[in-house]
């Protein structure tokens, strides 16, 4: 269970923003760095990739801070010149990432804000001897619409009996 | 990512069903975008791309110019699917937050998530409660805020900004180099890289209840951001209101302004 990799930035929408939206700084720092600072909180990872669309230029600058400010880790930024999706992605960066033969990689969008409760997947993983652990989380049903669930409860019953 | 439906078995949290933007109602339980694989994912990818690879050849429907080929494979779509029905494939559920940054708008929700972390966990970096100072409040230390002006819950106030006596901010994040004039008003929006705010002005979006996942409201029948936005080098003249604008870069506001996009 020696060095999980893990890849943020996959998602880049569109530039509306002057500032490469992975860099835009909420509490003081940029949302990539929240993250970054849970992944420095896990022992066991030694490495982060991140993936992206940008310009290497754009992250050298934060990068050398970051590994200033987590000597522990490994920090690189591999440019995807396609669009590949984020499993597509992975794939076509699989030698870089399987360098020093990781068992674990997280894999973490960097759109999302979250507590990152990275330990804990850990755990779970390890409990299980799973393959995958995914965070999900529970959100009301109105919000669960947003986010593709169109009907609700009431309209459709559920199609699989649990326990 | 987070158009999915996940069913898992509470017991053992294992996941028994995952789909991609499903028809009805399956579950309120849905996929943060945050993973953790066995290194042996990649010969699962590799059998997927297989799989499309297959199916793109054996659907004359396709053209094969349009882009989509057997290397571009969602995670969602392509893996977490197939891996649901036999893999040892589990969920951990947070009961902690989350929230999807998708547009400019989510930051401000995100602001306060990662600084009520902050404050909960005792970081050093915030400014400390006072009269004025309604937690939890970052001030980057090369920022000038007048002692009068009173700040916070969920604020964030970049390098070199400055906020003038009497101003009032509110879950808002001022970025660098920004100025708010004295007597103005912040609440719910982000004030861009060296924009200015002018004296006795408002710029304002709506709250929002932090359980709901929405980043716009509707207004007069149309859709508009529920905060409002001055991105780069904007100028609000003194006393003008702005409410739920979204103000491209470099534009000067010299009136009131509702419920539009300033460009």
């Amino acid at each position: 269970m020696r060095n999980p990799y893990l890849l943020p930035p996959i998602a880049v929408h569109t530039d509306r923003w002057s500032c490469k939206q992975p860099l835009f700084e909420v509490a003081g720092h940029s949302l990539i760095w929240h993250p970054l600072c849970a992944i420095a909180k896990v022992p066991s990872i030694r490495e982060v990739i991140l993936i992206g669309y940008y310009d290497e230029s754009v992250f050298a600058p934060s990068i050398r801070r970051w590994c200033a400010e987590f000597p522990a880790l490994k920090i690189t930024y591999l440019r995807e010149y396609v669009a590949l999706g984020t499993a597509g992605g992975l794939y076509h960066f699989r030698d870089a990432i399987l360098m020093g033969n990781p068992k674990r990689i997280f894999v973490l969008n960097s759109d999302v804000c979250c507590s990152f409760p990275l330990k804990e997947m850990l755990e779970l993983f390890e409990e299980k001897e799973a393959e995958a652990v995914l965070l999900g989380t529970k959100v009301q049903v109105e919000a669960a619409q947003r986010f593709g669930c169109r009907h609700p409860p009431v309209t459709t019953p559920l199609p699989v009996e649990l326990s | 990512m987070t158009t999915t439906g996940i069913v898992a078995d509470p017991a053992t949290a294992k996941v028994r069903h995952y789909v991609e933007k499903p028809e009805g109602h399956i579950s309120n339980l849905i996929n943060c975008g945050v993973y953790l694989f066995s290194s042996s994912v990649f010969s699962l990818i590799r059998t997927a791309m297989d799989a499309k690879a297959d199916r793109l050849a054996s659907d004359p429907t396709i053209d094969p110019s349009d882009g989509d080929s057997s290397s571009v494979l969602r995670l969602e779509q392509d893996i977490l699917g197939p891996l649901s029905d036999s893999r040892r494939f589990f969920v951990y559920e947070t009961r902690d937050f989350w929230r999807q940054i998708k547009t400019a708008g989510s930051a401000v929700p995100a602001n306060a998530l990662y600084l009520q972390k902050a404050w909960q966990s005792g970081s050093e970096e915030l400014a400390k409660p006072s009269a004025n100072i309604v937690t939890p409040v970052y001030i980057h230390p090369t920022a000038t805020v007048d002692p009068t002006a009173k700040l916070g819950p969920n604020v964030s106030i970049g390098p070199g900004a400055v906020v003038g006596a009497g101003a009032r901010i509110k879950d808002s994040i001022v970025l660098e180099d920004a100025e708010i004039k004295h007597d103005a008003c912040v609440l719910y929006s982000i004030v861009g890289w060296n924009s200015k705010v002018g004296a006795w002005s408002r710029v304002e979006g709506t709250p929002m209840a932090v359980t709901d996942h929405a980043t716009t409201v509707v207004r007069n029948g149309v859709k508009v951001q529920n905060v409002s936005i001055l991105s780069r080098e904007c100028k609000v003249n003194d006393e003008v209101r702005v409410w739920n604008c979204v103000c491209l870069p470099y534009k000067e506001l010299k009136r009131d302004v509702a419920n539009e996009v300033i460009m």
